[in-house]
């Protein structure tokens, strides 16, 4: 791999006709011709407007896996499909790619060519397990399939039921499950289990390659760490090459052996994997790993809180025979960020949606500047507390322009000390973005521009609720100083729900942790995350160490590390 | 960790158990707003007696002579002098037992009127049924397997044209085309059974399915497209799933949809025969209502109104029923309420 | 265990697919000059009933073609042309009252049970339950036939009979918007709840609405004239095209024009009406995901 550099250096010059040599599109070569592995070159992506991914190579040797990693519109799923041939419609891939003995031309179109790729040669796991596998087929099925597959395509005899049946066993039992996974359905599996139970059915088809798509994006930090891990003790197993596509430059480190950084369609930076992380080259891979919040960060000040703003006390909620929330107590005082810390389905949205008076909770009292406030928005005022909330795509509403927004929130309130112009301002947008559509802004504008309104009314008290977790690591940390500058200026009280304990190390004075809708712990956040007392508190603690950037290792530069994050906002 | 959610083996007559428990518990929420439902509807056709204009007395007694002893005859034989209520409550007892009083129009009980047209209709609806099905899933699939190809296109115009066109005028040329201009198939009547029944119901029941043949081909290529650009699917060719494989999966899942809309246009060829028995003079159930209601034959057209919104009704809870059978998704949050 | 992801399907019905762009302009840009002369005739159409119903026993029953005549005469000698242009009028304007009548009363009761759920939900969706429990048709034929409505009499009842299944349709897109955050962020400004629903959140519903309408347009063509077609809604004598290929049934072998023509109006009427509200739906929906 030590030519990984200069290879990625090259692809920079390689031009888009250098597939036209091979006139066959899918051809085997002579097993003495070749090395095992994996290695591609001059992959390219075109879409409708251009180019999305440049010309890029790069080797993967059975046994290792290569990381690629970037933002949104980085184009690294780009490059994972285009080695399978699953790119959208409108877009197609040039170059050519050999696995094994098997060389192929990405720009082929006929699936009968693909089949001989996809499959035994190479196989693609989705980054969602709530979609990835069919809804209405029982797991072992799905499994099977991918078994039967395997023996037609290699023209062996076909198996029997039993043979069929032994192995998903076997599959599964590799994956970690038991056996009676197989009679389950899907939608009966939580996250976690869902891929491994994808897991299985990729490696039954025994494939060279693995292309893991944010494998493990749609699930709780807890068991993120667990996929990762059983995902590479499987391929030093298998002896497979893995390439893992990740925007978390955290969970790579010991994960991959080799890193690519991609940016705008380009890879930026290429190395081994502790070469990249211990002494980044390029600026953006630097303000990358500087933007992403790990716990092992330096904490906030633990500066006591002003007068107390908001409490809520013994707050309950039952959706259905669910218990989502038992007994929760929280306070804020002013100037003071406190954030609620649980994985999904720990009741953290519901105590702040409770709080907010979303929900109307069946028991508890919630005072605001010692005033008791109603349970529901019924009686409440805009003044008393705003919410930000997660999806920067559905916060604000798409038929309105960002002034009809702004100002509707103004008139809410019963007086404000802005206009529209002093709140774009607020939050450091140009006030020229007033007569936009969300739809013609960035996530990080729409979620300024949310964060603009809910301050509109002057609240007393602002709610967070995974207000960062949906952007951009680069555009993550944005927000964060962002909402810290405003807790300090204005002296807000802020309520910050978050599932991710690196932004908790970031911004809070406080954290309480929730577990099946019970507080299990709480206290500075500094006690909380360097001297965790509940099991529950140091499993989550020890799994967002592992997966997080040891920030002491890195040379920082601050100076490049704001130049580069600045043009990431530009519109798109 | 995660592996201790799944439930145990011996947990499994357990699971077995109570998903048989929700179905009992889902029938019976579904069958009893249907009854509430037909309470409801019962209640109005009842009311129609009394909300159609003219005289009650007048109505039932159609084109009989109104003497004295007729309209005494009628009061009683109706229970005209009871409050409201009692005779809706009479009425319906009898409609449970099967009786729903005497046609006005043809002096017969309406049981016997109906019973000698049930089959007429029954095969009418099942043979359009049969038709529309036959030839409107297997388009659907193909179509959205093809999408943007000329077959598809092709398919795609078909349905617009079966969507745009009324049934009656699709009757009416139908007729003239297979019936006048090349006599092969008979324009009129209902056959005298079996085959030549069949013979006769070939042209109505094509007609009827045009319409509805449309709908279902339109709702089963979303269904079937939608299924294609999932997911599960790209997973599928991901792992190098032959294309035979690719369209089960894809099928399976389409196949909950699919169900639906089988069921949903049944109810459309309800209303469908009204038109197509009229125009083709078949001796069925759409017919008789078309003629009841004209001569203002209400004990008919009462009967008959109870006995669609007892078969829709019927119609409904199947396919309800068939998404938490079929539909693991469903019966999985069923199973967790 | 994380409970299952179960996206809620809203239904629309594409007839054309995103199939060959340049290809569908064509078709409808046809559809749009075809309708937009269908309702200018529909327009005018009252002025033409004088004349189209003006009888001669001299000149009945002639073939298409004669002097005068272009499509020739029924059995009383009425121009079969003049006739079916008169006609336009009531087969155009009752589905257009039908169609945007059915959806405003689907859009203050749908998004009325959507948003404010409980109660009201229960009580619109019960009345809605009773209503989808008959098909339109054979309430229709009931209802209006026992009671003789004439023309707008049974339109208002379309109008009524329409609507709960536009209701069932605007609720569910309701019900789709009301979790998101631009809802709730509506509600933290304590935004009274008449504005919420109909300023913020059924602008978002229109696409859906707008697809609906359009194909209720062309429901309520059929619908309307399959009811005349049964001596229904209209008076005899009066110019109607269901009416028409009625009567035209026992003329067929002199002058096929007097049923042909209106029956592949009809059917060319709501092909337009289908192919145009497709196209523009979905050119809706682009601007909203957008």
């Amino acid at each position: 791999m030590s030519d990984m550099n200069s290879s990625a250096k090259n692809s920079m010059k390689s031009s888009i006709n250098s597939d036209a040599k091979s006139a066959t599109k899918v051809e085997k070569l002579a097993a003495e011709e070749t090395v095992p592995g994996v290695s591609v070159r001059g992959l390219s992506v075109h879409g409708p407007s251009g180019v999305i991914v440049e010309p890029l190579d790069f080797d993967v040797a059975p046994g290792r896996t290569l990381a690629i990693i970037g933002e949104s519109g980085s184009g690294k799923s780009m490059t994972a499909r285009a080695i399978t041939g699953l790119l959208p419609r409108t877009t197609s891939a040039l170059g050519n790619a050999r696995i094994d003995d098997l060389q192929y031309d990405l720009s082929m179109t006929q699936t009968q060519q693909w089949h001989q790729v996809r499959g035994r040669r190479a196989v693609l796991l989705l980054q969602d397990p709530f979609t990835s596998l069919s809804p209405v087929i029982r797991c072992g099925e799905q499994i099977a399939l991918t078994i039967k597959a395997r023996v037609q395509a290699a023209g062996g005899k076909a198996l029997s039921r039993n043979e069929v049946k032994a192995e998903v066993t076997k599959r599964l039992a590799e994956v970690r499950l038991p056996s009676e996974t197989a009679k389950r359905f899907p939608a009966e599996l939580s996250g976690g289990m869902r891929q491994r139970v994808a897991i299985a059915a990729a490696l039954a088809a025994e494939p060279r390659l693995l292309i893991a798509d944010e494998p493990t994006t749609a699930l709780d930090a807890s068991n993120q760490g667990g996929v990762l891990d059983l995902l590479r003790e499987l391929q030093l197993q298998h002896q497979m090459s893995v390439i893992l596509i990740s925007h978390d430059l955290g969970v790579v480190s010991g994960r991959a052996d080799d890193l690519f950084v991609m940016r705008k369609g380009e890879v930026v930076e290429s190395g081994t994997t502790e070469e990249v992380l211990q002494s980044p080259k390029h600026p953006y891979t630097r303000a990358l790993l500087e933007a992403n919040p790990s716990i092992t960060d330096d904490l906030q000040e633990s500066t006591p809180g002003g007068k107390t703003v908001l409490t809520a006390t013994k707050v309950s909620k039952r959706f259905g025979n669910f218990q989502a929330l038992s007994d929760a107590s929280v306070s804020v005082g002013k100037g003071e960020i406190v954030a609620i810390v649980g994985e999904s389905g720990s009741g953290k949205s519901t105590f702040a949606r409770c709080i907010a008076g979303l929900e109307q909770p069946e028991t508890g009292v919630v005072t605001l500047h010692g005033k008791e406030l109603s349970k529901g928005r019924a009686g409440r005022k805009p003044e008393e507390m705003q919410i930000v909330f997660q999806d920067p795509y559905s916060t604000l509403n798409p038929s309105f322009t960002i002034e009809q927004t702004l100002a509707e929130a103004l008139r809410a309130a019963e007086q404000s000390k802005y206009g529209v112009t002093e709140l774009l301002e607020l939050v450091e947008l140009d006030p020229e973005l007033r007569t936009r559509r969300p739809s013609q802004l960035s996530g990080g504008q729409r979620q300024r521009v949310a964060i603009a309104r809910a301050l509109a009314p002057n609240p007393s008290l602002l709610i967070c609720d995974e207000s960062v977790s949906a952007l951009d690591v680069s555009v993550q940390a944005q927000i964060l100083d962002l909402l810290a500058r405003l807790r300090d200026e204005l002296g807000l009280a802020m309520l910050f729900i978050t599932h991710d304990l690196g932004v908790v190390t970031r911004i809070a004075n406080r954290a309480l942790v929730l577990q099946n809708g019970s507080i299990v712990e709480q206290g500075e956040t500094g006690a909380v995350l360097r001297n965790p007392q509940h099991p529950y508190t140091q499993m989550i603690v020890q799994a967002a160490e592992q997966d997080s950037i040891r920030r002491s290792d890195l040379n920082r530069n601050a100076a490049d590390t704001s130049a580069q994050l600045n043009d990431k906002e530009s519109t798109t | 960790m995660t592996a201790t959610e799944l439930m145990q083996p011996d947990e499994q007559s357990t699971r077995t158990k109570s998903l048989v428990r929700v179905l009992a518990r889902t029938l019976g929420i579904r069958l009893l707003g249907v009854l509430a439902i037909l309470l409801v509807i019962s209640f109005l056709t009842f009311s129609l007696v009394y909300l159609a204009p003219g005289d009650i007395v007048k109505n039932l007694l159609g084109n009989r002579p109104t003497s004295p002893e007729a309209v005494a005859a009628i009061r009683a034989q109706y229970n005209l002098d009871d409050p409201f209520l009692m005779r809706y409550f009479d009425w319906i007892l009898n409609a449970l037992r099967g009786d729903f009083g005497e046609s006005i129009r043809l002096q017969q009980p309406v049981t016997t009127v109906l019973s000698a047209r049930l089959g007429y209709t029954f095969a009418l609806m099942s043979l359009s049924f049969l038709v529309a099905l036959v030839v409107a899933i297997p388009m659907g699939v193909l179509s959205a397997e093809r999408e943007g190809r000329a077959s598809d296109r092709l398919a795609s115009t078909l349905s617009l044209v079966g969507l745009s066109a009324p049934s009656f005028a699709l009757a009416i040329l139908l007729l003239y085309l297979f019936a006048m201009l090349i006599p092969i198939f008979p324009a009129y009547g209902g056959g005298s059974g079996g085959l030549d029944t069949l013979w006769h119901l070939t042209l109505p029941a094509v007609a009827l399915a045009a319409g509805i043949g449309a709908i279902l081909m339109r709702m089963t290529r979303a269904a079937v497209l939608r299924e294609l650009q999932s997911d599960a699917i790209t997973f599928a060719r991901a792992r190098g799933l032959p294309e035979r494989d690719i369209r089960f999966i894809a099928l399976r899942a389409a196949a909950i949809p699919i169900v639906t809309s089988a069921g949903l246009i049944l109810t459309f060829i309800v209303g469908g025969t009204i038109i197509v028995e009229t125009v083709f003079a078949l001796p069925g159930i759409g017919s008789l209502l078309q003629e009841a209601v004209l001569f203002k034959d209400i004990p008919v057209v009462q009967a008959i109104t109870l006995l669609v919104a007892a078969l829709i009704a019927t119609i409904t809870i199947v396919v309800d029923m068939s998404y938490l059978l079929f539909d693991p998704r469903v019966r999985a949050k069923e199973l967790n309420k | 265990m994380t409970p299952p992801k179960i996206t809620p399907r809203t239904r629309m019905i594409s007839i054309t697919g995103k199939t060959k762009k340049k290809r569908m302009d064509l078709t409808v840009l046809l559809s749009g000059v075809g309708l937009a002369i269908v309702f200018i005739v529909a327009a005018i159409s009252p002025l033409l009933i004088e004349a189209a119903t003006k009888q001669s026993i001299l000149d009945a029953l002639l073939p298409p073609g004669s002097p005068g005549h272009l499509l020739g005469t029924d059995e009383l000698g009425r121009d079969v042309l003049l006739l079916t242009l008169a006609g336009t009028g009531s087969a155009i304007v009752g589905p257009v009252v039908i169609a945007t009548g059915s959806m405003l009363l689907a859009i203050i009761f749908g998004t009325l049970a959507g948003y404010l759920g409980g109660t009201v939900d229960a009580i619109i969706g019960r009345i809605v339950d009773v209503l989808l429990s008959l098909p339109v048709m054979l309430l229709a034929i009931v209802v209006a036939g026992i009671f003789g409505a004439g023309y707008w009499v049974t339109v208002t009842l379309l109008v009524i009979l329409f609507s709960p299944s536009d209701i069932r349709i605007v609720r569910a897109g309701v019900t789709e918007q009301v979790p998101r955050p631009y809802v709730e962020a509506a509600q933290m400004l304590s935004l009274s709840r008449a504005r919420i629903m109909y300023r913020h959140i059924v602008p978002n519903v229109w696409p859906l609405i707008f697809a609906n309408l359009m194909l209720n347009l062309g429901i309520a063509l059929v619908t309307l004239s399959s009811l005349s077609f049964l001596g229904i809604g209209v008076a005899p004598g009066t110019p109607d095209w269901g009416r028409q290929i009625a009567d035209g049934r026992s003329v067929m072998a002199d002058n096929p024009a007097m049923l042909l023509i209106p029956a592949l109006l009809i059917v060319l009427v709501t092909m337009a009406i289908n192919l145009l509200g497709d196209h523009l739906s979905e050119r809706l929906r682009e601007r909203g995901i957008q």
